[in-house]
């Protein structure tokens, strides 16, 4: 009896760590292009990143950068043309985990159908009015600004059209 | 039978009254503190704090605003600016002006002007102009984003200049 229990516990604890994963495990997304990143971030911390808006770390899409929020406690919001410093590469990372760890399985499943379905993902419904959103309509289809997101989405960023965009944005 | 009929509608209905209560909003009240002594409710009370809490649509203030605030001289000053012109544009284009007043606070109320998001904000004290370098984005409170002291998540509170010596006349007295 002893040796039947002694079994059944050794049985239990091979079993519990053949089952844990290992303590630094991660959930792998399929993420669109960091490097191809910062015009698309340009573009959407200047539409969206105001302090009032995205800018404020208690949205559940944070943006980083220049136009409203800064990720150096030292740094003032204000880009470069406005007598402050341009968004930092950390901005651009913070900002880019914020964006695509917002719904993984959603941008993973965007990015593994090369962005065919860009409206899949929740903050491209609400920018382009597609669903109710506090910010109103940010962005019309067939802009700039439209190429832009999609095209980054779709591993082909097109940074010619973020410029436009950020550069006829109100 | 009838007079416990009323009673047990009353009670519902406070309840339903109290229920209905947003204990954020309270909070976000009640974190503005008491009015400043001598001060009493009125256009040149709380200058610097955000003025859509109270005048936002969900009380306690009767008056809904759509935009509001206090404009300084510079960011240092500790006392709101007389006679600024404010004036507000919205994506549609659609304009509107008002003045501080003698506590530095501005306010347009809702039922004059509902902008459509983002809008763009100019200075104006006859001498000199200074637009607002970024929009807002939804919020029509300027002290939710302009408020002291400046940092990662606030410019500081709104100035016209951003020392005296950008005035034309230096800041002579």
């Amino acid at each position: 009896m002893k040796h039947a229990v002694a079994i059944l516990m050794s049985v239990l604890v091979a079993c519990f760590f053949a089952c844990s994963p290992p303590s630094d495990a991660r959930i792998g997304i399929q993420a669109p292009s960091r490097a191809n990143f910062p015009p698309v971030a340009d573009l959407l911390d200047h539409s969206c990143g105001t302090l009032d808006c995205h800018g404020n770390s208690q949205r559940n899409l944070v943006l980083w950068g220049c136009y409203g929020l800064r990720s150096d406690p030292a740094t003032l919001p204000g880009c470069r043309s406005m007598g402050g410093t341009n968004s930092t590469p950390a901005e651009y990372d913070d900002s880019y985990r914020s964006l695509v760890g917002l719904e993984p399985a959603v941008m993973s499943d965007v990015v593994a159908n090369h962005g065919a379905n860009p409206n899949e993902l929740t903050f491209v419904r609400k920018a382009f009015g597609e669903e109710a959103h506090k910010g109103g309509l940010v962005f019309q289809l067939g802009t700039d600004a439209d190429t832009c997101i999609a095209s980054w989405l779709a591993g082909t960023t097109d940074g010619t059209a973020c410029t436009k965009a950020l550069a006829s944005a109100p | 039978m009838s007079r416990s009929l009323s009673l047990a509608f009353a009670l519902l209905a406070a309840s339903a009254v109290a229920g209905c209560q947003n204990p954020v909003h309270e909070n976000e009240v009640a974190a503005l503190g008491d009015e400043a002594p001598g001060v009493g409710p009125g256009p040149t009370h709380r200058p610097g704090q955000p003025c859509l809490v109270c005048h936002g649509g969900e009380g306690p203030g009767k008056t809904q605003f759509a935009l509001a605030g206090t404009v300084y001289q510079i960011p240092i000053a500790t006392v709101g600016m007389n006679g600024v012109t404010v004036k507000m544009t919205d994506v549609g284009k659609a304009v509107t002006t008002t003045t501080t007043n003698s506590a530095g606070n501005f306010y347009v109320a809702s039922s004059d002007y509902s902008p459509t998001y983002p809008v763009d904000v100019e200075l104006d004290d006859g001498t000199l102009t200074n637009p607002m370098l970024t929009h807002i984005g939804r919020d029509g409170s300027c002290a939710s984003c302009h408020f002291d002291p400046a940092g990662a998540t606030s410019h500081g509170h709104v100035y016209l200049v951003g020392e005296l010596t950008d005035l034309p006349d230096g800041g002579a007295p």
